[in-house]
């Protein structure tokens, strides 16, 4: 299945290719529903619209950073595997592909359409922070692909 | 524990306990997460020496911290404090005395999120053996 429709510029035509490379090789990879990583992303804000249930020194995630984490799980290319989901102590929402110790990508999602992310690649430790709009960003799907490659 | 009085700088062969009071900080293979590593709200990070203390004693501290915070003790994850010296992190002596004269802080966390995320992942990685389940409490 096609994971985007692009235009027909040299540069629409490679990126379509890579981002079907990176499909290809995900493909490989345990893929879950959707379904799963929204469900979990309502259930770690729920777990925090009480205030009662946060220690002193943690956060709620705020209706806001729920929906970007929403539209960050929609804006996931069909057939990408699905990550773990989970609520973090400074109200953002924590996105993890993992494969082992040393293949592994986070990505945090914070207030205004924040993205925090860092991998490690064996010895390699990419990272960066980027406004997220409604596109996953390219470096965060390559990082993705690298974990669950070879 | 160590005598209060006499608390040494930490050697780079020591090891060190990382106390897991939040099941999303373990994984059921026996590793951790790089969320176990991460010194939110500070730049940071509490870690208890091994040196000179008991398991008996290393655990009643995890037992004591876990109340403070009202969470659950899950278990510790070990590492060796060469391992934490990278980059900018430095782990120091921060006896609390007289209940903690072994706790001890990974400094030097940069201030931005992503640079924490990165290293969290390192220490994560750098763990010795598997994360240990915490005992059973007397009473």
């Amino acid at each position: 299945m096609s994971i985007a429709t692009f235009g027909i510029s040299e540069a629409a035509v490679f990126l379509e290719k890579t981002l079907r490379s990176i499909e290809k090789r995900c493909d490989l990879a345990v893929t879950l529903s959707r379904h799963e990583a929204l469900d979990a992303v309502w259930e770690a804000w729920q777990a925090t619209e009480d205030g009662w249930k946060l220690s002193d020194d943690e956060t709620a995630i705020t209706e806001e950073v729920r929906d970007t984490a929403i539209r960050f799980v929609e804006a996931l290319p069909l057939g990408f595997p699905q990550p773990e989901v989970c609520g973090e102590p400074d109200g953002h929402i924590n996105f993890e592909w993992y494969r082992s110790p040393r293949r592994v990508i986070s990505v945090s999602i914070g207030p205004a359409n924040r993205i925090h992310w860092a991998a490690l690649i064996g010895s390699e430790s990419p990272r960066g922070n980027v406004r997220f709009i409604d596109r996953v960003p390219d470096s965060i799907l390559r990082y993705v692909a690298k974990v669950f490659e070879g | 524990m160590m005598n209060p009085d006499r608390i040494p700088d930490v050697a780079d062969n020591e090891l060190l306990a990382r106390f897991i009071v939040n099941s999303n900080e373990k994984r059921s293979e026996g590793q951790v997460t790089p969320r176990l590593f991460m010194p939110y709200k500070w730049v940071e990070l509490s870690i208890n020496r091994h040196r000179e203390a008991t398991l008996t004693e290393t655990w009643q501290v995890g037992f004591e911290v876990a109340a403070q915070r009202n969470k659950q003790l899950y278990g510790l994850a070990n590492i060796r404090a060469s391992k934490c010296r990278i980059e900018h992190l430095e782990v120091v002596p921060a006896p609390i005395i007289p209940s903690n004269p072994n706790h001890a802080n990974i400094t030097g966390y940069p201030a931005s999120k992503e640079d924490q995320m990165a290293l969290a992942a390192e220490l994560a990685a750098s763990i010795e053996g598997n994360w240990i389940a915490a005992p059973q409490k007397d009473g």
